[in-house]
């Protein structure tokens, strides 16, 4: 069970553990410490079940940076095809799955992302990779935990701040889902990943994908458009970032994230829009939604991230796009296709005014 | 109950004091917002609402008097900011259990901050009674 709960803990935000463990039935202590303890002598077969399938789904839909690419509808059938029959090589990832590999044992793989799974359900058809990545987070340090003279660096700094070398595991997922002629990539998204780490990583997946020549993968669907169809659709979830550019040359980044509250419609921010006459140029997004499901409440996250480029560059004009979504705070399927429902109803209404034009 | 009912409460418990005569200011402030205006309201923010120069004793007190006595308008709340820049607006519990131990579980990393009375803003939100009647 204790590889269950650290598996839970390397992978999953505390307030997405909280959603699993209560949908599985098992009572939680204030922070990981104190719950893992609480349940260390514990008789818990019981939940290993509902705790592995909890982990499987969030393997596939939990901390994602996701691009999509359309497909034909032969490509389609040929694709799910061919991923539906793959078999799985047995290597030490595919060992523990739906498990990740203690940091010690990650130190003896080379980084390629090797199959582990082919999920099927009514959602699609999916090939699951796992690899080990090198991340660098910053923590701060209490220096009292190390020196008993502390004011000699307390004197002299506001603070001390240590760099950690980290080996991780990610899960990247390639999906085919039944209802849409597109494929996803899903990549891990963890904290102390870079930018550009994340778009390195989906290059890699979709190399891998790649290689079975069933369909060469270009460019990602473009959702530069869903900024604007998401801001201006009020009905949309919460907006609690937003990054705009004005007309009067200064560039904003908004944050409210309270509850139940909509920058949208926060009295600065409207009084701003209305003060400047010009329309707000948006560039990066976070939505959130709450979804009741039975006795719980899942709060999908959604971010589109521009920058203050805007959508136009000296070499791009009117072409900058945004290749990919981070969806945060899922605890598994529900919550993860429900955000994708909402991204491709949003990327019809854009198709459908470009049409229009 | 009215206001001018309220206020006179105010400073028969309070007596002759500076805090009284700031909790009046206050209750007056306060009622002068629109609710949207009474969302995310800090020390500073009230500070800044009564023209003071400084967050001073009568202040603290007054805004403690009118979350905590029969003549509550502010509902008392808690965001945490970690040392990242992340915001989490505390549940009722969680922003007790930091004022009553200092404690609070990280919500992203779930790891149990031992110290985190500095990490956490207080923050007020208008809570007009619905039994108050505003004078105009």
């Amino acid at each position: 069970m204790s590889a269950i709960f650290e598996c839970m803990r390397q992978r999953m935000p505390w307030s997405v553990a909280r959603v699993v463990f209560r949908s599985a039935g098992v009572e939680t202590g204030q922070g990981w410490d104190k719950t893992i303890a609480k349940h260390a002598d514990a008789e818990m077969g019981m939940f290993e079940g509902p705790l592995l399938d909890a982990i499987s789904e969030h393997n596939l839909c939990g901390e994602k940076f996701t691009k999509i690419y359309d497909l034909s509808v032969e490509e389609h059938t040929e694709v799910q095809k061919h991923l539906a029959a793959l078999t799985i090589k047995q290597s030490d990832f595919s060992d523990v799955y739906p498990l990740s590999l203690s940091e010690d044992a990650l130190q003896n793989t080379d980084g390629i992302p090797v199959v582990v799974d082919v999920v099927r359900n009514t959602d699609g058809i999916g090939v699951v990779y796992a690899n080990a990545i090198k991340l660098t987070t910053r923590e701060k340090i209490l220096v009292q935990e190390y020196t008993d003279e502390p004011e000699r660096f307390t004197s002299e700094f506001d603070e001390i701040v240590g760099l950690k070398f980290k080996t991780v595991q990610l899960f990247s997922v390639v999906w085919v889902p039944h209802e849409h002629n597109s494929i996803e990539i899903r990549t891990d998204y963890p904290d102390g990943m870079s930018t550009d780490q994340a778009h390195a990583v989906q290059s890699s997946i979709r190399r891998e994908f790649n290689q079975f020549n069933l369909v060469e993968l270009g460019d990602p669907v473009d959702l530069f458009g869903l900024l604007e169809s998401i801001y201006f659709d009020e009905s949309e979830g919460q907006v609690v970032e937003l990054g705009f550019l004005t007309t009067t040359a200064s560039v904003k980044l908004e944050k409210m994230r309270k509850p139940n509250m909509d920058l949208r419609l926060e009295k600065y921010h409207m009084s701003g829009k209305q003060g400047l006459g010009t329309p707000i140029e948006p560039y990066r997004i976070s939505v959130r939604w709450t979804i009741p499901l039975d006795d719980l409440r899942l709060i999908p996250e959604l971010t589109l991230a521009g920058t203050a480029r805007g959508r136009s560059t000296i070499g791009s004009v009117g072409s900058v796009g945004i290749s990919g979504a981070t969806v945060r705070n899922c605890a598994g399927r529900v919550d993860y296709e429900f955000v994708l429902h909402r991204i491709r109803i949003h990327l019809a209404q854009v198709e459908a005014k470009a049409e229009e034009k | 109950m009215k206001t001018t009912e309220l206020k006179a409460g105010v400073t028969a418990v309070l007596g002759d004091t500076e805090t009284a005569s700031t909790c009046v200011q206050l209750v007056d402030a306060l009622l002068d917002l629109s609710p949207p205006e009474g969302e995310f309201l800090t020390f500073t923010s009230i500070q800044k609402l009564l023209g003071f120069t400084s967050i001073d004793s009568s202040l603290v007190q007054a805004v403690q008097f009118l979350t905590s006595s029969q003549f509550h308008l502010l509902a008392a709340h808690g965001q945490f900011v970690d040392d990242d820049g992340d915001e989490y607006t505390l549940e009722a519990e969680e922003f007790d259990e930091v004022l009553l131990n200092g404690t609070m579980v990280h919500p992203s990393t779930g790891h149990v901050l031992k110290d985190a009375r500095d990490s956490v803003v207080p923050f007020f939100v208008l809570s007009i009674p619905e039994e108050l009647e505003l004078e105009r």
